[in-house]
């Protein structure tokens, strides 16, 4: 049971200029909710492409009714992993929930290309949504167990939603699945957004230009600081709550 | 930039930032593989002031785990 989402979408940026925005794109008045974002490993390989892992911490950012059956879940951590060529211009990433995946796991992936026309950059966003939401939850257990046959539903919670809902497992699931998605449609809108705005500002700051990445003759210093201290700026921006 | 999960660990975390991105512009979008010596110290300075929140937050172990669920799951989709 998974449910997939799929976007389309074009930036009207280079895409070196689109690439250096998906690095810095934390924080910003958009995305609130990014506590923390940590470079965990980073390697240039033997045909020149950028690997980096990085791990965000988010605050408070699932479904309400999620929260509401779970209540202690109020954070998580995102794994992204980014893979950068230079050479062929495709940037491809992809983040995960590292925690909670037992109720819902969100992969999204997104290819970054440049457009056919004109000098804009286009982007392929596919979101996957799994729950296995009371299915027996070590499943890598189960492997090293030798148990082949299908995974049985916890009685606690199949007691508790069979009352208390009157669903089945597969129905919860399916309802956990649409309340991701539903709300991956408006996460897109405000990470796009929040991208929007760094490049905006990267083009202010004179680190992006025309065409595309600019070279700093000046002090690098000094660019460096307004990279820091502009982009999580909020002035003028009308974030609201956001996802 | 944005923060650290250990505040501690901000100030490695912002050199190296700033390292990266100098690199990033200006040699490696540029068509240079080669990592910056300067960068790579400043990496591993940052990363070392990381390990101890990867630890104590059992994030190294939700990584492990992550790891070993997209490789199963890489196999599935190429059996199935």
């Amino acid at each position: 049971m998974v449910k997939i989402y799929q976007n389309g979408f074009s930036y009207d940026y280079t895409w070196h200029a689109v690439t250096l925005a998906y690095f810095l794109r934390y924080p910003n008045p958009y995305s609130t909710h990014v506590i923390s974002s940590d470079v965990i490993s980073r390697h240039v390989d033997e045909s020149g492409i950028l690997h980096t892992v990085r791990i965000h911490h988010k605050r408070g950012k699932l479904p309400a009714a999620l929260t509401r059956l779970l209540p202690t879940v109020s954070d998580s951590y995102i794994l992204e992993t980014s893979r950068v060529n230079p050479h062929t211009m495709v940037m491809e990433t992809e983040t995960r929930n590292l925690d909670h995946t037992s109720i819902l796991s969100v992969v999204e992936q997104q290819v970054y290309t440049p457009a056919t026309e004109g000098s804009g950059t286009n982007v392929q966003t596919t979101v996957r949504f799994d729950s296995r939401f009371g299915n027996r939850r070590q499943q890598t257990q189960q492997v090293a167990e030798g148990e082949m046959q299908e995974a049985q539903p916890q009685p606690e919670k199949r007691r508790l939603f069979n009352f208390g809902f009157g669903w089945g497992k597969e129905g919860v699931q399916r309802s956990i699945e649409s309340l991701g998605a539903r709300r991956m449609t408006e996460h897109v809108g405000s990470s796009t957004k929040g991208m929007q705005l760094v490049l905006t500002r990267l083009r202010n700051i004179g680190l992006i230009g025309t065409r595309g990445v600019e070279r700093v003759n000046g002090d690098w210093k000094s660019v460096w600081r307004r990279v820091r201290e502009e982009i999580p700026k909020a002035d003028g921006i009308d974030a609201g709550m956001g996802v | 930039m944005s923060a650290s999960l250990l505040p501690e660990c901000l100030p490695a975390k912002e050199k190296y930032d700033a390292c990266f991105i100098r690199w990033y512009t200006e040699k490696f979008l540029r068509g240079e593989r080669t990592e910056d010596e300067t960068c790579k110290k400043l990496f591993l300075e940052y990363s070392h002031c990381l390990k101890k929140a990867l630890d104590s937050k059992g994030i190294s172990k939700m990584l492990d785990e992550a790891r070993k669920n997209t490789e199963d799951g890489d196999l599935s989709r190429r059996e199935s």
